[in-house]
C-alpha cells in the first residue's frame, strides 16, 4: 500500500514538475503562445504586407546605404551640463508652447483628449472612479515600475537603480514642474515572469494607485497592457522594443521608447544584403529566446527573408529564457555552417551566446555575427566575453554606453557617470547608465512638459507630452532623433548605429554614419497570432 | 558537419555539462546520506562559495586561484556547519517538512543576499583550466575543450577524495554509521550532531568546488545555480539519492540525454519545439526513476519489516 502511495506521490510530483517546466520555460502569456505557434505559417502570408513598427524595405535599404557612405557625426558643442540643461529647458518650452497653440488637451465638452496628428483618447471609456491626477498625492508623483531584479534577466534590474538615482537628482534640484513635485519610484521585482508582473501591477494599483506604471520585458508588458489601457493608467516608455507598443489607436496609454525589434530585424537583413550579397545565397542561423521578445525578432526577420532573393534561413533554434547553458543549442546551430549568425536573445544569454558561438567556431567561420541591441551593454555582456566578443556586429539602436571609453569626454556621459558614483552606484555598469540616461531622462522630460501644460501634471497631459516629444536626447548618438508625432508616429527612436565590437579597447566602433528612419515606421496594431 | 561529427560533439557537450550537474548532485547526496532530506539550498550555497573564491582571487585579495578555491571551500564548509547548527539541529530530523522548508528559506535568503552584495551583473570567474575558445583538441572534427576535460577529471578527483574520507577516516566511519542508523549510532556513542555538521561541511565544500569549476562557463552571478539544481536533483534521483557514485553517473546521464537525446530528437521536425524545453528530459527521467525504481540505479533498496 505504501509503495503504491509513494508511486502516486512520485507521479504527481513528476507531472507537476513537468508542468512547471513547461510553464516556466517560457514567460509568455496565452496570446504569445498563439503567436509562437503561428509565427512560421503567418510569416509567409505577410511577405507583401507592411511589417509594422518599421519602415518599408526600400526605405530601410536606402537609409542603410546612406549610413554606410556617411561618417559618425561629432557630438554637439555643449561645454557643460548647465548648457545642456538650458537647451533641454528651451526645447521643453517650445513643445509646451506648440501644444498650447494648437489647443491640444482634454475637451471638457466631449471628454476626449486630442493631440498632434489625429491623436485622440476617449476618456468616457475610463472607469467611473478614474482620476486624471491619480498618483499625484501630497506633492509626490508615484511611479510604478516592474522589472527583473532576479532570474536570468536580473542584470536589467540595474536599470531601476539608475532611474532611481536620476529621480533623486531631479528631486533634490527642484522636482517636477512649478510645484516641485517629488518623484517616488515604486520598483517591484517580477523575475521576468509575466504572471508575477500581473500580480505586482495589481498590487500597485490597489495599494498605491501610481500615476503611471512602466514595465520591462515583452511578455511582461503584454501581460498587463490590456488592463492598464482599460483602466486608463499610462504605461509609458516601457523597457522593451516590441513593435506592439506603437499602437496609439488601440492601446493609447502604452508607448515604447527604443528602436523596435521589427525595425532592427529588417536592418539586419538589409545589412546582410548590402554587404554579403556577392556570396548569394547567404545562409542565416539564429538563436532565438522562446518568448514574445525573441519571436518579435524572428517574425521581423522572417518577413524580410520572404521578400529577399539572396537570404536563406537555414536554422533558427529557440532556447529557454532561463537556460543554464546554451551549449546544446549552439552546437545544433554550428552544424549548419551558416554564413551569418544572429543572436536574438537577452539578459545573461547575451553573454552565453557570444561565448558558446566562439567555442563552437561560429565566430570564426561565419562571415558576420550579430548580437541584438538589448545586448549592447559593454560592461554586462561584451566585456565579460573577452576575446570572444571581438568582431560582433550590432544594430545598436543609437544609444551611447556610459562604460564605453569613446564617450569618456562626452559632457553628458561624464556628468551621468559622476551622478551614478555620487549615488553610491557603479558607473562601470552599463545598465545603471541606461537607467539614468535612456529611461530616467526621457521620463523626466515628459513629466516636466506635462507639468507645464494647462491643468498641471495629469495622466492625459503626460500622454500628450510623450506623444509630442521631439528633443535632442543626450544619450543618443548625433543624428538620431527622439521624437513622436501623436497618432501617426508612435515610435520615439527609429534610427540606429551599425557598430562592430573591438574587444581590445572594449568599445563599439561605429561603421559609417547613423541610419535615419525617423517618422517612417508604420504603427502596429498587434494581434496575437497574426502580428501587426 | 557530418552526423558522426555532430554525434561526437554532442557526446563531448553532454559529458561537459553532465559533469557540472554531477558535482551538485554529489553534494546533494552527501546531505541526503547524512539526514535523508533534500537540501534545496545546495545550489545557492555552492554559488555563494563561488563568490567567496571570486572575492579571494579577484575582488579583494588577488590570491592565486588554487589558494582562493581552498579558502572558499573552507569558508563554505564553515557556513554549512553554521547552518546545520543554528537552523536545523533543533528540529526533529525525522520530521522532514520543517527542515525542507528551512532549506527552501535558505535558498531564497542566500540568493537575495548575493544579489544585494554582488548585484546581478554577470562576472568573469578565473578558470582553473585554459578556457579560451581555441583551447581545445579537435577529434574527428568535434571540439573537446581543455576545461571540459578538466571539470570531468576534477569530478573524478572529488569522488576519490570523498571515497577516502568516507571509507578511510574515523569521521567517515561515523558518517556512514549515522547515515545507516542515527539512533543506533547515538547509542554506541557517536556524536550525531557533530557528524551531521561534518556532512553539511563536506557537501558545501564540494558544492563550492563544483560551482567554481562551472562559473567560467555559465558566468558568475547569483542565479547561476538555480537552474542547475533541477538537473542535479534529477541526476541524484536517477543515480540513487544515497549513492555518491550514482549521483555522478546520474549527472553524466542527464547531460548526455539532453545533449545527444534531445539534440537529435529535435532535429526531427515534429519535435523541433522541444528545443526550448530542455527541462522535459531530466524531469521525465526523474519521474521514470521514482515510478519504476524509487531507490535509483545505485541507491540502497528500502527494506521494510512486515
Amino acid at each position: 500500500m505504501s509503495k503504491r502511495l509513494l508511486r502516486l506521490v512520485a507521479l504527481l510530483a513528476g507531472l507537476s514538475l513537468i508542468a512547471a517546466a513547461c510553464g516556466g520555460s517560457s514567460t509568455e502569456d496565452e496570446a504569445s503562445t498563439e503567436a509562437a505557434d503561428s509565427t512560421e505559417e503567418e510569416s509567409s502570408t505577410e511577405a507583401e504586407e507592411e511589417v509594422g513598427g518599421a519602415a518599408d524595405d526600400d526605405a530601410t535599404a536606402e537609409a542603410m546605404e546612406e549610413a554606410a557612405e556617411g561618417e559618425a557625426e561629432e557630438a554637439s558643442g555643449a561645454a557643460s551640463i548647465e548648457d545642456l540643461e538650458a537647451e533641454w529647458a528651451a526645447r521643453r518650452a517650445e513643445i509646451v508652447a506648440d501644444i498650447k497653440a494648437n489647443g491640444y488637451g482634454v475637451d471638457p465638452d466631449t471628454n476626449i483628449l486630442t493631440g498632434p496628428a489625429g491623436m485622440e483618447i476617449d476618456l468616457n471609456n475610463c472607469p467611473s472612479d478614474w482620476s486624471d491626477t491619480g498618483g499625484v498625492v501630497d506633492g509626490t508623483v508615484k511611479i510604478g515600475h516592474t522589472i527583473a531584479q532576479s532570474g536570468s534577466l536580473a542584470a536589467y534590474g540595474n536599470i531601476t537603480f539608475g532611474m532611481g538615482a536620476y529621480f533623486d537628482y531631479v528631486n533634490e534640484n527642484g522636482g517636477i514642474g512649478p510645484d516641485g513635485l517629488q518623484i517616488e519610484l515604486l520598483a517591484k521585482d517580477d523575475e521576468y515572469v509575466a504572471t508575477k508582473t500581473q500580480e505586482l501591477v495589481d498590487e500597485l494599483l490597489q495599494t498605491e494607485d501610481p500615476f503611471y506604471i512602466t514595465t520591462l520585458g515583452s511578455p511582461n508588458t503584454f501581460s498587463v497592457q490590456p488592463k492598464l489601457n482599460e483602466l486608463c493608467v499610462p504605461q509609458p516608455m516601457v523597457q522593451t522594443g516590441h513593435q506592439a507598443w506603437g499602437d496609439p489607436d488601440n492601446n493609447p496609454w502604452t508607448t515604447g521608447l527604443q528602436l523596435s525589434y521589427a525595425a532592427e530585424a529588417l536592418l539586419w537583413g538589409s545589412w546582410i544584403e548590402q554587404n554579403l550579397s556577392g556570396d548569394a545565397p547567404i545562409t542565416v542561423a539564429a538563436l532565438v529566446m522562446d518568448n514574445d521578445f525573441g519571436l518579435a525578432y524572428e517574425q521581423g526577420f522572417d518577413r524580410f527573408v520572404e521578400a529577399s532573393d539572396v537570404i536563406e534561413k537555414v536554422e533558427f533554434v529557440r532556447h529557454d529564457p532561463a537556460a543554464a547553458t546554451l551549449t546544446n543549442e549552439v552546437t545544433t546551430l554550428a552544424a549548419e555552417n551558416a554564413d551569418v549568425f544572429i543572436s536574438m536573445t537577452a539578459g545573461n544569454p547575451c553573454l552565453l551566446a557570444i561565448q558558446e558561438a566562439a567555442r563552437a567556431g561560429i565566430t570564426t567561420n561565419a562571415k558576420a555575427v550579430f548580437t541584438p541591441s538589448v545586448c549592447k551593454a559593454v560592461s554586462s555582456y561584451m566585456a565579460p566575453a573577452e576575446d570572444a566578443a571581438e568582431g560582433w556586429y550590432i544594430i545598436g539602436g543609437g544609444w551611447k554606453d556610459n562604460t564605453d571609453p569613446q564617450y569618456v569626454d562626452d559632457v553628458y556621459i561624464s556628468w551621468m557617470n559622476q551622478l551614478i558614483d555620487d549615488a553610491g552606484l557603479d558607473s562601470n555598469n552599463s545598465l545603471v547608465g541606461s537607467g539614468v540616461g535612456q529611461f530616467g531622462w526621457s521620463q523626466v522630460e515628459a513629466l516636466r512638459i506635462a507639468a507645464e501644460l494647462d491643468g498641471g501634471l495629469t495622466r492625459t497631459n503626460l500622454m500628450l507630452a510623450v506623444r509630442s516629444l521631439d528633443v535632442n536626447h543626450p544619450a543618443l548618438l548625433e543624428g538620431i532623433d527622439f521624437s513622436a508625432n501623436g497618432a501617426e508616429d508612435a515610435y520615439l527612436v527609429e534610427g540606429s548605429d551599425v557598430s562592430k565590437f573591438d574587444a581590445a579597447s572594449q568599445t563599439w566602433v561605429q561603421q559609417g554614419g547613423v541610419i535615419d528612419l525617423n517618422g517612417q515606421s508604420t504603427n502596429c496594431a498587434w494581434v496575437a497570432g497574426e502580428g501587426c | 558537419m557530418s552526423t558522426s561529427t555532430l554525434l561526437l560533439q554532442r557526446i563531448f557537450d553532454g559529458v561537459s555539462t553532465g559533469a557540472v550537474y554531477a558535482t551538485v548532485a554529489v553534494a546533494m547526496v552527501l546531505i541526503f546520506k547524512a539526514t535523508t532530506l533534500i537540501n534545496f539550498a545546495q545550489g545557492e550555497l555552492a554559488m555563494i562559495g563561488a563568490f567567496f573564491a571570486y572575492v579571494f582571487a579577484v575582488q579583494a585579495l588577488q590570491l592565486p586561484m588554487v589558494l582562493a578555491i581552498i579558502f572558499a571551500m573552507a569558508l563554505s564548509a564553515l557556513l554549512g556547519m553554521g547552518i546545520e547548527r543554528a537552523l536545523l539541529r533543533s528540529f526533529d530530523p525525522d520530521d522532514h517538512l520543517p527542515v525542507v522548508l528551512i532549506t527552501l528559506g535558505v535558498f531564497y535568503i542566500v540568493n537575495a543576499l548575493a544579489g544585494q552584495i554582488w548585484n546581478y551583473q554577470p562576472r568573469i570567474m578565473p578558470s582553473l583550466f585554459p578556457n579560451n575558445f581555441d583551447d581545445k583538441w579537435t577529434i574527428g572534427g568535434a571540439n573537446l575543450f581543455y576545461d571540459a576535460v578538466g571539470i570531468t577529471l576534477s569530478l573524478l578527483l572529488m569522488l576519490s577524495v570523498i571515497y577516502v574520507i568516507l571509507n578511510k577516516t574515523k569521521m567517515g566511519l561515523a558518517f556512514r554509521a549515522v547515515s545507516s542508523n542515527s539512533e543506533s549510532s547515538r547509542l554506541v556513542g557517536i556524536r550525531v550532531g557533530r557528524v551531521l555538521s561534518f556532512g553539511w561541511a563536506l557537501a558545501c565544500a564540494f558544492g563550492t568546488l563544483g560551482a567554481i569549476l562551472v562559473a567560467p562557463r555559465i558566468t558568475l552571478q547569483p542565479q547561476m545555480m538555480a537552474f542547475v539544481l533541477v538537473y542535479a536533483l534529477a541526476a541524484a534521483a536517477f543515480g540513487g539519492l544515497d549513492s555518491v557514485l550514482g549521483a555522478a553517473i546520474g549527472g553524466l546521464a542527464v547531460g548526455l540525454i539532453n545533449s545527444v537525446g534531445l539534440g537529435f530528437l529535435t532535429d526531427i521536425d515534429a519535435f523541433k519545439d522541444f528545443r526550448a524545453t530542455p527541462l522535459i528530459p531530466p524531469l521525465l527521467l526523474l519521474l521514470g526513476t521514482l515510478w519504476f525504481r524509487p531507490s535509483g540505479l545505485f541507491g540502497t533498496k528500502r527494506v521494510e519489516r512486515v
